[in-house]
């Protein structure tokens, strides 16, 4: 039922319901630090995944052409 | 196969990864794209001073790296805050698919300084060496590792207040749904 994250925090003191900056107890910060790599990963894997827009095909093609024609002159 | 031809094959596929740095690092797709256009553009106009057979990928986020910087400081001479506006560009992300969890992480990551975003996307991302990251930023190692240290744990912070601030309903809805069940 819990959610993985939120039970550690759930688990800590009542500090917790306080906006203040949790306790740094270790194996909140490994959670914590473990989520914080995956999301990064996880935000950037979708990112990478996006197709090359248009303009940076055309671009790099249009630039092969010239070349090749200024290689010719 | 032609060198020209080689190069553009390898410009070409280095440019998801600069997208995805440009896109994380200015918060905006527009301005990335054009930061990626002109890091291309930069890149063959220079390109006899890549050494063949060195990290291709390197090379182009350092050029993409320092466009960014020389043009956040024309930025901050004619606009205020460009960082604070930085939270709000944000969302206009493409967000087909992502999960609401991006959403926290992405507000979390604006709210870092620029040089930590950018050591930690460098690092913890774009899976670049700590040397390596330090060569791109120009700076050295043990700047990186405590700008990706400070990274870290400023994130740790501002992700677990927001945890903590999403507890409240929360728990309201699990004592709910016990007492239902």
């Amino acid at each position: 039922m819990i959610q993985k994250g939120k039970r550690s925090l759930a688990a800590a003191p009542d500090a917790s319901l306080s906006t203040a900056k949790p306790a740094h107890e270790p194996g909140l910060d490994r959670a914590i630090q473990s989520r914080i790599g995956d999301n990064l990963r996880a935000m950037y894997d979708e990112l990478l995944q996006q197709p090359v827009p248009d303009r940076f095909r055309d671009l790099l093609g249009e630039l092969e052409k010239t070349r090749s024609a200024e290689q010719k002159r | 196969m032609t060198p020209d031809a080689d190069l553009r094959d390898a410009l070409l596929a280095a440019v998801p990864s600069l997208r995805a740095f440009a896109i994380s690092l200015s918060g905006q797709v527009d301005r990335a794209d054009d930061l990626v256009q002109d890091t291309l553009l930069r890149a063959l106009s220079h390109i006899d001073r890549f050494e063949r057979g060195t990290n291709l990928n390197a090379w182009l986020f350092t050029i993409l790296r320092n466009l960014f910087h020389s043009e956040y400081r024309k930025r901050r001479r004619e606009v205020e805050d460009p960082d604070g506006s930085y939270a709000g560009r944000l969302k206009v992300q493409p967000e087909q698919g992502s999960r609401l969890d991006f959403e926290d992480f992405r507000s979390a990551l604006a709210k870092l300084p620029a040089d930590q975003r950018e050591a930690l996307l460098l690092v913890g991302a774009s899976g670049f060496s700590y040397e390596e990251a330090a060569n791109i930023c120009g700076c050295a190692v043990g700047t990186i590792k405590s700008r990706v240290n400070r990274a870290r744990s400023r994130l740790a912070g501002l992700l677990a207040v927001d945890d903590v601030e999403d507890l409240g309903p929360d728990r309201m809805t699990r004592a709910a749904l016990q007492a239902i069940t």
